[in-house]
Formats: C-alpha cells, structure tokens, sequence
C-alpha cells in the first residue's frame, strides 16, 4: 500500500477512544491486528469462516472484508473487550466450563457472535435460535455441541454480562 | 487509492462523473472487498454511499414497497413490515450468506453485483421488481429482468447509481415461495435456487404463474410461455409438471464448482415443480433451504 494513502481513523474499541491508521480499504483485521488485538484472525479472507467477526456497533461482521474506513466514528468490540475488570465474561467462563475449544482459533469469532446474540435476546434460548445465532461460523476441531452448550447454559443463566455492553 | 464519501445523492454523481472511468460504487463493499483483496478489480478510486443516509429508507406504499439501495439485508430480514407484505423476499434475503455478510451487503449492491449465484434477484423477478437507475440530469425505472444482462453485467453506465428498487405489492391471493438447494455448506450460495409465484381467480383456476431460476445461468432464467400456458389451468399436478418439464428443457446451465449443468438442468426440473407444488399447496409464504 502506497504511504501517501494511510491516513488515521478515530473509533471506540473496547470501549476505548482509539485511533487506527491505515488506508481507506485496508481491511479492518489488518489494523487492529497492527493494535494489537490478537483476537481477530484471519483465515478464509472471504467473509465465510468467522474467525475475524468483530462487533460493529453491537452487530457481528467480518473484519476480513471490511473495509477501514467503515469504523470511523464507529464502536467496535473484540474478544479482548469482553472481560471486565480482569474477570472473563460468563460466556467466556462458560465456554471454559463446557469445554466448548480444542486448539481454540475459531473460539473468539464464535464469542462474539454468542455475545451479541446473548446480547439480542432474552431467556433460555432453544437450539435452533442458537444455530442461527452462530451461522457462518466454523470450527475446524468440531466443538460445535460443546459450543452451543455453553452458550444454551449461559442464555439459561442470564446473567451474562461484559465490559461496555453494547455500543 | 481513496475512497470518498459524499452525503448526497448529487454529490455523488458528481464525483462519479469527475473520476472517470477507474471509479467505482461502493456500498457494503461484501462483493467489492473480496475482488480488490484477490486483485480482480483495482479502482483508482471509490465513492462510497455510507453516508447518503437518504438511500437508506424502506417505504411501504398502498401499492409497492421502495427499498433504497442502501437498506442493508440484514434490515430488510429484520423488518416485520416487509416479512407481513413480502415475506417471501424478507425469508429470501434471510437466507443469503450468513448474518455479518447481510448486516453489511446492501440490496443496491446485490442487484448491481449481478453475480449469477445470487438468491435475491431471481424472487425480485418473480414480484416484479423495478431498478431506478440515476444520472446527471437522468432517471429511469427499468424492471430487473431488464437490468441484468449478463455474468456480472448490468445495463448501468459510468456515472449512474442505482437509488432504489420497487417490489409491487403483490395480490393479496397471490402465493410465493422460494427454495434455495445448495449442494455444499449450509451458507453457501446456490446451486439452484427457484422462485415461485401463483395467483388464482374465485374458481381455484391459474391466473397469473411465474417461476424465476436463481443460480444456473446468466441472470435469473423464465420461460415466460411455459407459465403463460398455466393461465385458465388448474393448479394441480399436470400442470406444474409441464412447467417443470418446459424449464428443465429450455435452461442452458452453467457449470460449476457446485454442480455440472447436466446436474443442474436436472435439478431446475425438480425444484421448479416443487416450488409450484409448495406455493399452491403450503400455508406459508416463505423460502426454504433445501
Ligand atoms: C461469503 C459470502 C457469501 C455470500 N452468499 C450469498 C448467497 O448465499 N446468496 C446471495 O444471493 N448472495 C450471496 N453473497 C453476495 C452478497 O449478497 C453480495 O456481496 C452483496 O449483496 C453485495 O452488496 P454490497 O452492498 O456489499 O455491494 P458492494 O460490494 O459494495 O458492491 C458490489 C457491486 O455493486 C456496485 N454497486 C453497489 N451499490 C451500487 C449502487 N447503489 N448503484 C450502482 N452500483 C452499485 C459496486 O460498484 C460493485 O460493483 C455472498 C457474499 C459473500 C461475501
Ligand atoms: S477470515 Fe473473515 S470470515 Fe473467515
Ligand atoms: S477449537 Fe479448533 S477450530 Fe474450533
């Protein structure tokens, strides 16, 4: 990418005000990986696996395809994000308890998607609200009951909180 | 490379005008993103319509429903108006890619990508959808099945938007249904998808059929004679299966990684019959994955 095209973009990120730099159409994964937010990775490129999902604005997208200048003036989520005064979330405690990873990549994209959809509902959630809560997202090891578990326990609980809920 | 990002619907097609031929749209950026990261297109510049806040507006008419071409599909899924008017699109368009793909492609993106392999366009075709095409000093509605012309080729020239897309309300006897048969992962796109409508008089006889083919051929694929025919029929078994015979014999698929087009001519058969069948006989309006 030519120099001359990085420019700087502020958004919130993990409840922080932030500034991010790069070019327009530098995919967002790219800038906040340079930030330092591990969390986010990439492995289709293409909008299909979820290993990148982000929240923007509450709402779960692709970082990989998504565009920098996208988050300008902007809230966005990570993993990172999700713990609150050092303690895990209780989905991310509950994806402990239900042993919901085995080499654990794909378990921030799918984190993110089961916060927001938490975060969209109310009450016990049933199966099916879970799967298409969790739609296009993939993993490799094959945890998906132990991942729909968690997130059927938590939304049984209901007591899932995390940092800046929303927006 | 830079993108910009005017807040009219004028200054838009003012950029797009200065910038020349190596400008290009950008909406969601779901389809656009993709082709400049695997270097298929390489604009010098982009417009972007994120800020034009008037083309983000879903008005619903006595007549007809306007989408404007920035209504995410995300929204146009979420929205309970549209899944009671057109629920068939609204069930439609939930089936498309996966949720962070609809919470950011837009329906002026969808038709305007004119990718073969698209859900949406082929039950646009079926209700009739219209494409309001703007320029400096021009406007001009033209139906769906006009604006696409090819693989991934539209009517549009350099410098023309498209602002919105109008969907008539259909009759209020009129049934639709969508089937979706993918052949790979869940969220795939189609392999062939089917859109249906029928509408019949007080006497249970065929009035207005219309079947579109998603994901086979160039742009959504009718043999308007073969639905022409139904008209006076009943709905029954006879003639969904000479419609369903009509389409698997005039269709020309392409093959692909999802699916050969012998296979595909086949399935056009089987689906569009059982698109009418679940039309005429089902409860519900809706669109199914198969
Ligand atoms: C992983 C993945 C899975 C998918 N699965 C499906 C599927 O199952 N079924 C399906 O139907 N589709 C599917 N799609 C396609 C998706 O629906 C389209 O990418 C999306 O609708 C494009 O909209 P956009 O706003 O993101 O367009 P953009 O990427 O911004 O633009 C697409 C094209 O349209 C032009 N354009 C955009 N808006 C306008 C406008 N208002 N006027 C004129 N030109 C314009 C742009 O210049 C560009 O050429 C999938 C896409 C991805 C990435
Ligand atoms: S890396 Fe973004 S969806 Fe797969
Ligand atoms: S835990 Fe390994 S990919 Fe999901």
């Amino acid at each position: 990418m030519d120099r001359t095209d990085e420019k700087s973009f502020s958004c919130v990120v993990n409840g922080e005000y932030t500034v991010l730099t790069g070019a327009d159409t530098t995919p967002a994964i790219v800038a906040l990986r340079a930030h330092g937010l591990f969390s986010v990775r990439e492995t289709c490129g293409i909008g299909v696996c979820g290993t990148c999902t982000v929240l923007l604005d509450g709402e779960p997208v692709s970082a990989c395809i998504l565009p920098l200048y996208a988050l300008d003036g902007r809230t966005v989520q990570t993993a990172e994000g999700l713990e609150e005064g050092g303690e895990l979330s209780d989905l991310q405690q509950q994806f402990i308890a239900s042993q919901a990873f085995q080499c654990s990549f794909c378990t921030p994209g799918f984190l993110m998607s089961g916060q927001a959809l938490l975060d969209g509902t109310d009450g016990p959630l049933d199966d099916e609200a879970i799967e298409d809560g969790l739609q296009g997202h993939l993993c490799r090891c094959g945890c998906y009951a132990a991942i729909k578990e968690a997130v059927r326990e938590c939304s049984a609980a209901r007591t899932c909180s995390r940092a800046g809920a929303r927006g | 490379m830079q993108v910009l990002r005017p807040q009219t619907t004028a200054d838009t097609l003012r950029l797009l005008a200065d910038g020349g031929e190596d400008t290009k749209i950008i909406a969601g950026g779901t389809a656009l993103m993709l082709m400049m990261r695997n270097g298929l297109v390489m604009p010098e510049q982009l417009v972007s319509l994120d800020r034009l806040s008037e083309l983000d507006r879903v008005t619903v008419e006595p007549d007809a429903v306007r989408l404007g071409a920035l209504v995410s599909l995300r929204s146009i899924e979420r929205s309970a108006e549209l899944a009671t008017v057109l629920p068939t699109l609204s069930a439609a368009v939930g089936l498309v890619a996966n949720h962070r793909i609809r919470q950011r492609a837009t329906i002026g993106g969808c038709v305007s990508e004119a990718d073969y392999a698209s859900d949406p366009p082929a039950v646009l075709t079926t209700l009739g959808c219209e494409v309001h095409v703007v320029g400096i000093g021009t406007q001009r509605w033209i139906p769906l099945s006009e604006f696409l012309v090819d693989y991934y080729q539209t009517v549009l020239q350099p410098g023309e938007l498209v602002t919105e897309v109008r969907i008539p309300r259909p009759s209020p006897t009129a049934r639709t249904t969508y089937l979706k048969y993918i052949s790979r992962s869940a969220e795939d796109r189609p392999c062939v998808g089917v859109a249906a409508h029928v509408d019949l008089d007080s006497s249970g006889r065929c009035t207005d059929v219309r079947v579109a083919v998603a994901g086979a051929t160039a742009t959504p694929f009718t043999v308007v004679a073969a639905t022409e025919a139904c008209r006076g029929a009943k709905p029954d078994k006879t003639a969904w299966d000479e419609v369903a015979a009509a389409y698997s014999a005039a269709i020309s698929p392409i093959g692909d990684a999802r699916g050969s087009a012998a296979y595909r001519k086949h399935v056009t058969g089987e689906l569009v019959r059982r698109a009418l069948q679940t039309a005429s006989t089902g409860t519900e309006n809706g669109a199914f994955r198969l």
